[in-house]
């Protein structure tokens, strides 16, 4: 699957019209990992919306699999159910009885036999480690972590091609973030995508296969991760920080060390540092 | 020995909810100006610690004294929470009045000051916290970090003696976010107010000189930052992180190269120049 933003412009009415997109062009698809950073107010939220058919293309065209939204070629109902849009905070968006109920929700409105719901429910929940003990239990007893591990479920019961999230792992402790992490790379074939809304670039890095950097409505940087942190002080600029480590090595490749700047992790860079001192492949050796 | 009385005093605190126990044990001192960072995993208590240190939340066995006041005394509580000041997670949450100046002056107007005086702490709460020039702005106008620090100092126009904040930035973005720490870190450093922050961000713990971590309603460490994340197995069980650049220091120093721990990028990257 995949979804063009062809000249996408986009603008709240009200007595003062708020420009949120101005042309913007991208390409999202299955397979692929793409994280999407921005100051708040640069216009994520209005592009997220764009992608699953929650707002209309007021200028421009979202074409999904070629085909038209404008037009009317494709049905804005079903192009929610092939992209799952997972909110900032979901589990305050919690409201059944039980987690069983709560996770059927998706899977009912889309009009699927009693059966395949059954089946659904209780894969997406299993997906994010609930087992049948939560079944019948309040989605209001849980602790944080798990009230938002229920919300995901809901939206992958309903088996969407491409997941968009913002930010998924806001407010939870390391342990909260790195299960969710772990999790979404799990999840990800090549007939699922990713979009991942961030403001975390530590945990960016090494997850997105290509970052877009949005600035005030129009996309700032398209790229590699590597080639976007490379640009520490247009980011800066922009209010967006370099992840620590990419400061680390790219200070160091600056100061004469032979080292790839496309190092993200504390693991990877230890090890490229610790090469570059010993083979003397960096300015001075050891 | 430290000479100074400690502020804050938590006895061998217990808490339960229903079956949970959710403290099991606590003991604690806060003392005049301090900055403390309490760090644990989701479930550790470290907020049901917070809420104990002003009588939000009173121990199922054990006390926590606040200079000579306790908090289970209930006629004591209100002078207590005057001088323990919270600010939560979420600002939205905080915010009451129609105007920012007008939301400050809650907690002075509560505490039955004189108009002329409530004025004066109004205007200087703002000015501690940058806000001064939005002070006639609706709340609902600002950003997260703004009203963040609005209801910091809606706290601070109370007086408190310290600053208890319950995950302050974990709703806020970048920028709001380096505004709140900005803020704290003044009224810690330039107006010596004791600070007790409750955080996820293990780079925020750099910025306190005390952190205590917390597990399964203990307290596990009480050290500095820079002993804590020395201690990878320690945080690991935990479920906490080292800042990233601490642990790359740390995975260095594995190999064998002598560096000093640093947090900063700037300190690694100078430590690790000098090795020849």
């Amino acid at each position: 699957m995949q979804i063009e933003l062809k000249n996408i412009s986009y603008t709240y009415d009200g007595p003062i019209p708020v420009a949120a997109l101005h042309n913007i062009n991208l390409k999202v698809q299955t397979g692929e990992i793409l994280g999407l950073i921005g100051h708040t107010g640069s216009g994520k939220s209005t592009l997220l919306q764009h992608l699953n058919g929650l707002l209309k293309p007021q200028e421009g065209d979202v074409l999904v699999d070629g085909k038209s939204v404008k037009n009317g070629e494709i049905l804005l109902t079903k192009l929610r159910f092939r992209v799952g849009l997972v909110f900032q905070y979901p589990e305050y968006q919690l409201f059944e009885e039980t987690i069983f109920k709560e996770v059927s929700f998706g899977p009912k409105s889309m009009g699927l036999k009693e059966e395949e719901i059954e089946k659904r429910v209780k894969q997406s929940l299993l997906d994010v480690g609930m087992g049948e003990e939560f079944y019948e239990r309040s989605p209001f007893e849980l602790s944080g972590g798990q009230k938002r591990r229920v919300a995901l479920a809901s939206i992958l019961a309903m088996e969407p091609d491409i997941l968009v999230l913002d930010e998924p792992t806001a407010g939870l402790d390391p342990r909260g973030r790195k299960e969710i992490l772990d999790f979404l790379l799990k999840w990800r074939t090549d007939k699922r995508g990713i979009v991942l809304v961030s403001h975390n670039m530590e945990e960016m890095a090494p997850f997105a296969e290509r970052i877009v950097v949005l600035h005030q409505g129009s996309i700032a940087l398209d790229g590699t991760p590597e080639e976007v942190f490379y640009h520490a002080k247009e980011l800066f600029d922009v209010g967006i920080k370099v992840p620590q480590i990419s400061l680390v090595v790219n200070s160091l490749k600056t100061k004469g060390y032979n080292i790839d700047a496309g190092i993200f992790t504390v693991k990877e860079a230890a090890k490229a540092i610790y090469d570059a001192l010993k083979d003397g492949g960096g300015r001075h050796g050891l | 020995m430290r000479i100074m009385e400690p502020i804050i005093e938590v006895k061998n605190v217990y808490h339960q909810y229903g079956e949970t126990h959710a403290l099991s044990g606590v003991s604690l001192e806060i003392y005049p100006g301090e900055f403390v960072a309490i760090v644990g995993a989701n479930g550790s208590g470290k907020s049901t610690l917070a809420r104990h240190l002003n009588g939000l939340l009173l121990p199922s066995k054990g006390t926590v004294k606040v200079k000579d006041l306790y908090t289970h005394n209930a006629e004591d509580i209100w002078d207590i929470r005057a001088l323990v000041g919270m600010v939560f997670q979420n600002p939205d949450n905080q915010l009451v009045a129609t105007t920012v100046e007008e939301d400050v002056a809650f907690g002075p107007e509560n505490l039955g000051i004189p108009s002329a005086e409530i004025r004066s702490r109004v205007d200087e709460a703002l000015e501690w916290v940058n806000m001064s020039q939005h002070k006639r702005r609706s709340p609902h106008q600002l950003s997260g970090g703004q009203k963040q620090r609005v209801a910091i100092a809606g706290i601070l126009a109370m007086h408190p003696e310290v600053l208890v904040l319950d995950e302050p930035t974990a709703m806020l973005d970048p920028v709001g976010r380096d505004e709140v720490l900005e803020v704290i870190n003044y009224l810690n450093k330039e107006l010596k107010m004791a600070i007790v922050l409750i955080t996820h961000h293990m780079d925020e713990v750099a910025m306190a000189k005390r952190v205590v971590a917390m597990g399964n309603g203990r307290i596990e460490a009480d050290c500095s930052p820079i002993e804590l994340f020395l201690k990878p197995d320690l945080i690991e069980s935990l479920g906490l992180d080292v800042p990233q650049v601490f642990a790359l220091g740390n995975l260095l120093r594995e190999y064998g190269l002598k560096i000093d721990p640093a947090f900063s990028p700037e300190e690694l990257v100078n430590a690790i120049c000098k090795l020849n």
